[in-house]
């Protein structure tokens, strides 16, 4: 009987765990913390123990996922040595990421197919699209939305493999990003 | 890394055996290389330059001694685009070598050494030798998972290489084998008609070069005490042995063909934000070519995005340069525009954005330039 309950009580605890992992999402997202607000699509769930960033799929990350994160400008980026700097422009600041991108030992055939400059929050700010495979042979295609404001960085991505998920899902993100609001001023 | 502490039997070299005959295991071995090289060179890493690839299988070729030839073993030599210091062997005799090594030698005669250490390991079988000490036991775990540690930029590089490729590259063999395959490899180079005093000068070249950086790198070629090692022993050996020896260097030859590698391994590094690097390639490459316009504009691109006091002026003389060795380059205005922009120097930052959409009316970043014209005041 005891082997029982403690059964029992496992799988609640599995069960409130995952509930916990897994949360659905939609409507308006509000981060006070990181000064943000945007619409998350339905039917999308966020991964919560992502700390720091906001990170949602539908099926499953290998198969779609949207991100957005703020950092602290001078910090690190995981690839490249070079920063993002105060008063970079945008086209600066993309061809960091493009660095960062092509330093990537983990991608193979790293490609960009685009990169513009873009509106994001009303904010000047650029659009990335990139290819790159992955460590499987997966044929990977995403797009980076990426604003400096005066002492952060925020990064919106949106990727998925190439085939077949990445334009199903491609319009809600776009949706998604003319959404996104800065909560104070650019230049907070 | 000291992985191999007890000595197994030693094997035959393959230049005392009568032919090249495998051992199972060293077949397996041999099947496993052929099976990581195959990945290895279908992947992106490999960098493609007839040229230089031709040149530094020549000098290879000049290397092999006569009491291997004819006997089943023959060697390759193949360059991965690869910043970091690093070259391995496989046990089949192909060796890869890393551009950001290459990059780093001053003469033929320094990539006969590399080459000469490498083709030891692989006559003298140490790579079999090394994995009967480490099999079943746990440095063979430590090793594979040494190779998965994410290493920052390019280094993860090792986990790709699969466990033969991490193993010779990113650990070495053991002390006794490494120094072997110094004895061995300096006795090449003399009969290939080098300069053995050029063999420690590469990897005092190296160690300095590693002691600039602010970064560990992974790879064997690329930690201090393994080349300490190297310069420990060819100052010896040449001390005790060769001390009148000399030879050519053959300086020129080397940096007319290799040129080209050090350029494009120069813009890897400035990628990775590796500046002094970056700067120290493109320095060398202006040597050869002082009247270059791209590696002008590589140096002034260096000095645009490093930003450091006065880098603002020499980017710009290193634009102008690059514009006066050919006037239809359209980046350098691009990027002169881009500092007078920043500057608020808006009538000449658009007379350059002008000139280069003039040049490069289908640049693919057209968008960002015209966006910077609208927003810039007319007057």
């Amino acid at each position: 009987m005891k082997i029982k309950s403690a059964f029992y009580l496992l799988f609640a605890f599995i069960l409130c765990g995952c509930v916990a992992t897994w949360v659905a999402v939609g409507g308006k997202y509000k981060s006070g913390s990181e000064n943000y607000t945007v619409e998350l699509p339905e039917g999308w769930r966020q991964y919560t123990p992502a700390k720091g960033k906001l990170l949602i799929t539908k099926d499953g990350f290998t198969l779609q996922r949207i991100q957005i994160v703020r950092t602290k400008i001078d910090t690190e980026l995981t690839h490249t040595k070079k920063k993002f700097e105060k008063g970079m422009l945008p086209q600066e600041a993309a061809e960091v990421v493009i660095d960062n991108l092509r330093s990537n030992p983990n991608i193979l055939n790293q490609d960009i197919i685009e990169n513009m400059p873009a509106q994001v929050g009303g904010h000047p700010g650029f659009k990335i699209v990139y290819t790159y495979q992955n460590k499987s042979g997966l044929n990977k295609k995403g797009v980076f939305f990426g604003l400096l404001t005066r002492d952060w960085w925020y990064e919106m991505i949106y990727e998925a493999p190439e085939r077949h998920y990445f334009p199903k899902d491609l319009p809600t993100f776009e949706k998604m990003i003319e959404t996104f609001r800065l909560i104070k001023d650019a230049a907070a | 890394m000291g992985m191999v502490s007890c000595a197994t039997t030693q094997l035959p070299s393959v230049g005392e055996m009568e032919a090249l005959q495998l051992q199972e295991d060293e077949k397996r071995l041999w099947n496993r290389s052929d099976e990581e090289q195959r990945r290895l060179n279908n992947s992106s890493y490999i960098y493609e330059d007839p040229v230089i690839s031709a040149y530094v299988n020549e000098v290879a070729q000049n290397l092999i001694p006569q009491d291997i030839r004819g006997k089943g073993l023959s060697f390759q030599v193949k360059i991965i685009r690869n910043p970091l210091l690093n070259a391995f062997a496989y046990p089949n005799g192909v060796i890869y070598a890393h551009t950001g090594l290459i990059s780093k030698m001053e003469n033929e005669a320094q990539l006969a050494a590399l080459l000469g250490h490498e083709m030891s390991h692989v006559t003298h079988r140490h790579t079999i030798e090394n994995y009967r000490s480490v099999k079943n036991t746990t440095a063979v775990l430590a090793t594979i998972q040494v190779a998965s540690v994410p290493f920052g930029a390019f280094g993860n590089l090792a986990s790709a290489l699969g466990t033969l490729g991490a193993m010779a590259a990113v650990t070495g063999y053991s002390r006794e084998l490494e120094t072997e395959a110094d004895t061995l490899g300096l006795v090449l180079l003399i009969n290939a008609g080098y300069d053995p005093k050029e063999a420690p000068k590469l990897f005092e070249h190296l160690k300095r070069e590693v002691e600039q950086q602010d970064k560990k790198e992974p790879f064997f070629f690329g930690t201090h005490p393994r080349l300490q090692e190297r310069i420990d022993n060819y100052n010896r050996l040449i001390k005790t042995k060769y001390p009148d020896a000399t030879g050519m260097k053959n300086t020129e030859r080397f940096m007319d063909i290799i040129s080209p590698l050090i350029l494009d391994n120069a813009m890897m590094d400035l990628s990775m934000g590796r500046f002094s690097s970056a700067e120290d390639g493109i320095g060398r490459f202006l040597e050869i070519d002082p009247q270059n316009s791209r590696a002008h504009f590589y140096m002034g691109e260096l000095y645009r995005q490093r930003n450091d006091a006065a880098d603002k002026e020499k980017a710009l003389n290193e634009y102008n340069l690059s514009i006066q060795y050919d006037p239809s380059n359209p980046a350098p205005h691009k990027s002169i525009g881009l500092i007078y922009y920043k500057l608020e120097r808006y009538q000449e930052a658009r007379a350059e954005f002008e000139k280069y959409l003039i040049l490069f009316p289908d640049a693919d970043d057209a968008a960002y330039i015209e966006q910077y014209i609208k927003a810039m005041p007319t007057k």
